[in-house]
């Protein structure tokens, strides 16, 4: 396949009918550089391609109708949108045009059409002839295959996610052609069910005994059992490329957030701490709330207490009276004429005057018992008091510290949170990596189970297919039934053996183009590898061992573009080698030339590497169609000068983001 | 009643070659223009075997 041209007529940024891009088709020119700058419409070209076959666009609008365009409409009025490419195919000129019809219903209301594909070709005579509408979609799909068209239009902005996705094993058999070898060795395998070879195999007469039947529905049995196991074991194959490609990504994600983690562990850390200290603060005002309302007053007393100690000791009325006795207490001893001893005061003068002494020590008559008091209440007052100051002190100091100590917290805390980057949690990551890891121990262990329940079935297969040939009756429909079985047994074979083979050699083929591609790119020590899901790893010697290593934008640009170049010339070797099954019986040579169609391939690659990847560009592909940016052209124009067949420049018009146009300037 | 008479089967090279060769493009064909369905296929493939084997006769 070979892109000729691209006509666009009101798609997005390129409003009206414009004239046709010509490709460069010449093999020692076979580059078009396409120059614009951010916002131009660069992708949409890209896009225009990918509309025009396979109706896909990556918009965000759904719309593919130019904004101006649509505006100015009129009420019941329609408009056109179409991508037109004409491109070579096995020798042959298809026009490959997809039409959208857009009509105003409403003020505000689009109608929008379903869009229509056209595909006209050249008849050798020179008579053009339309493809029937219900073929055009096989016809595209024989040109080139939607599932391998990222691989040949692609977008350098996403060049990243190319060696990540699921389809990359379905891709890569797709281009070799080993789907197709795949599906007929399927068609031919004895061991299924509902397989040619098994289906002789049902028909052989092996006599009417019910033991001898029975021998067939267990047959039967067996395959589809065997049928069964397989799907099985295909989904447990993928689920465990799902869980494997999974864990790549948590491993990744844990790693680029090493600094995240540490930042999130000591931001939980942080804030535990902050907790525990404003716990601190709290028991502390309290304590010194409740210490202060209790013994403040009386601390506070405390010299004018002194003082006062001080007068009563000076005082020479220190009273020798009965404690707590009071001078009415006495009274009414003498009033009733009787002591509390039991003796009788109106005829015991002695004991009645001893009384009225007492009585004379007691206040009013006598301030020395209240004094002393007095003087025992301060004291307790000042023993109480003792501690008061220091508590409070050592409280205040406490709750000093813990203010202290909370403000720098604080700060660190609004350090750190600073530092984490969005809502990250790296905590959850890692759980979601020990989760993945059981899972796919799990599946792993299933698979095990898996492949030995096939092997089992196989053997009983093998087993009761012998028990069936032992038993088949001499007869011209047995014979021939049996030399059907043979011949469906040795395509089969035939078909395994080359599978196998090829898939290897694919592997060894892709892996030898990256690594040539890689290596006129690079030139430092790493190298890449290609594991079981065709995704390339950059591998470092270190002390004899290989290891996978980092990679910077730039090298990562430079690895993943390996993998399209390696992708394409894979292609183009299978071209020139033939889709052949086995090396001695090569089935008929598909010569078919490859367009790489790339938009802005330089993507976060940086001055040399842009160099490098330049110099490579013209020998990866029969045709180049490259959408650059103009500052990286800079980089990229000396290596590409001599291989530029076209060149093309995008211009907005008014510096408008709704119209641009394509000027060609070679 | 058992059997064990029958010869080994020889397979007729150019046989052998001609349906390697017309089943891998009936299957290429297919792959690219998705007009049969699975069970079709196998049918087809039967069909051409078999035609094969009485082409050279039992």
């Amino acid at each position: 396949m070979v892109i000729k041209s691209i006509a666009l007529n009101n798609f997005r940024q390129y409003k009206g009918e414009q004239p046709p891009i010509l490709f460069s088709t010449t093999k020692d020119k076979n580059v078009t550089v396409i120059l614009g700058i951010n916002t131009s419409g660069k992708t949409t070209l890209i896009q225009a391609f990918k509309w025009c076959l396979y109706e896909k666009a990556n918009f965000k609008t759904r719309d593919v109708l130019n904004i101006e365009v649509e505006k100015a409409m009129g009420l019941y009025t329609s408009q056109e949108v179409y991508v037109e490419i004409v491109l070579i195919h096995e020798d042959r000129e298809f026009t490959i045009r997809r039409t959208q019809k857009f009509t105003k219903t409403d003020f505000d209301k689009i109608k929008t059409e379903k869009s229509v594909l056209k595909i006209q070709y050249k008849e050798d005579n020179g008579e053009q002839q339309a493809v029937p509408i219900y073929e055009c979609d096989n016809t595209i799909n024989k040109i080139l295959p939607e599932a391998l068209s990222d691989y040949f239009f692609f977008d350098g902005e996403r060049i990243a996610e190319i060696n990540n996705r699921g389809d990359v094993v379905a891709a890569v058999r797709g281009l070799m052609g080993l789907d197709v070898v795949g599906e007929a060795k399927d068609r031919l395998d004895p061991n299924k069910a509902s397989s040619v070879t098994a289906k002789f195999s049902k028909e052989l007469d092996i006599g009417s005994d019910q033991k001898n039947s029975k021998l067939k529905s267990d047959l039967t049995d067996a395959q589809t059992r065997l049928d069964t196991l397989n799907v099985r074991k295909n989904r447990v194959k993928d689920e465990i490329e799902y869980y494997e490609r999974r864990k790549d990504e948590l491993s990744a994600q844990i790693l680029a957030n090493k600094d995240e983690k540490y930042n999130q562990e000591k931001k939980l850390s942080l804030e535990k701490d902050i907790a525990q200290i404003t716990k601190n603060i709290d028991n502390a005002e309290n304590r010194i709330v409740k210490d202060f309302s209790a013994g403040a007053l009386k601390y506070f007393a405390t010299p004018l207490i002194h003082r006062a100690m001080k007068v009563i000791d000076e005082a020479k009325y220190i009273g020798e009276g009965i404690p707590e006795m009071r001078s009415a207490a006495i009274d009414f001893i003498l009033k009733r004429k009787k002591c509390i001893c039991g003796c009788d005061l109106s005829k015991n003068e002695g004991a009645r005057e001893n009384i009225l002494f007492e009585q004379s020590l007691l206040p009013p008559q006598h301030l020395g018992t209240i004094l002393r008091t007095t003087k025992d209440t301060y004291k307790r007052y000042l023993k109480e008091t003792k501690n008061v100051y220091h508590t409070v002190l050592a409280n205040h100091t406490e709750y000093r510290n813990n203010r202290n100590y909370l403000g720098e917290k604080t700060d660190e805390l609004k350090n750190v949170s600073a530092k984490i980057q969005g809502n990250i949690d790296v905590a959850k990551i890692e759980q979601d990596y020990q989760k993945n890891e059981i899972t796919l121990k799990g599946k792993r262990d299933l698979l095990l189970k898996i492949s030995s329940d096939i092997g089992a079935t196989e053997k009983e297969i093998a087993e009761i297919e012998k028990t069936i040939e032992r038993l088949t009756i001499v007869s011209d429909k047995n014979e021939r039934l049996r030399k059907c079985i043979a011949y469906a047994k040795a395509v089969y074979e035939w078909l395994k053996v080359g599978y196998d083979k090829q898939e290897k050699e694919v592997k060894e083929r892709l892996l030898e183009s990256v690594n040539n591609i890689f290596e006129k790119m690079y030139h430092g020590k790493r190298h890449v590898t290609i594991n079981d899901r065709y995704q390339i790893v950059l591998m470092t010697l270190l002390d004899n061992d290989e290891v996978k290593t980092d990679e910077s934008k730039g090298l990562e640009a430079v690895k993943n573009f390996s993998f399209i170049s390696g992708l394409v010339d894979l292609a183009r070797q299978k071209a020139r080698k033939g889709n052949g099954v086995t090396d001695d019986e090569d089935i008929p040579v598909n010569t078919e030339p490859y367009p790489l169609v790339m938009d802005a391939p330089f993507s976060n690659a940086d001055e040399i590497h842009i160099n490098n990847i330049s110099k490579i560009i013209p020998e990866i592909a029969e045709q180049v169609i490259l959408m650059v940016m103009q500052k990286d052209w800079e980089f990229a124009k000396p290596a590409l000068e001599n291989k530029i067949g076209c060149s093309y420049s995008i211009e907005k018009i008014n510096n408008s983001d709704t119209n641009s146009v394509i000027r060609r300037t070679m | 009643m058992e059997s064990n008479n029958y010869k080994k089967i020889e397979l007729n090279p150019d046989s052998l070659k001609i349906l390697k060769s017309r089943i891998y493009h009936m299957e290429r064909e297919n792959h690219k223009t998705k007009k049969y369905k699975d069970n079709e296929m196998v049918e087809r493939i039967r069909k051409l075997i078999e035609a094969e084997v009485d082409k050279i006769g039992n």
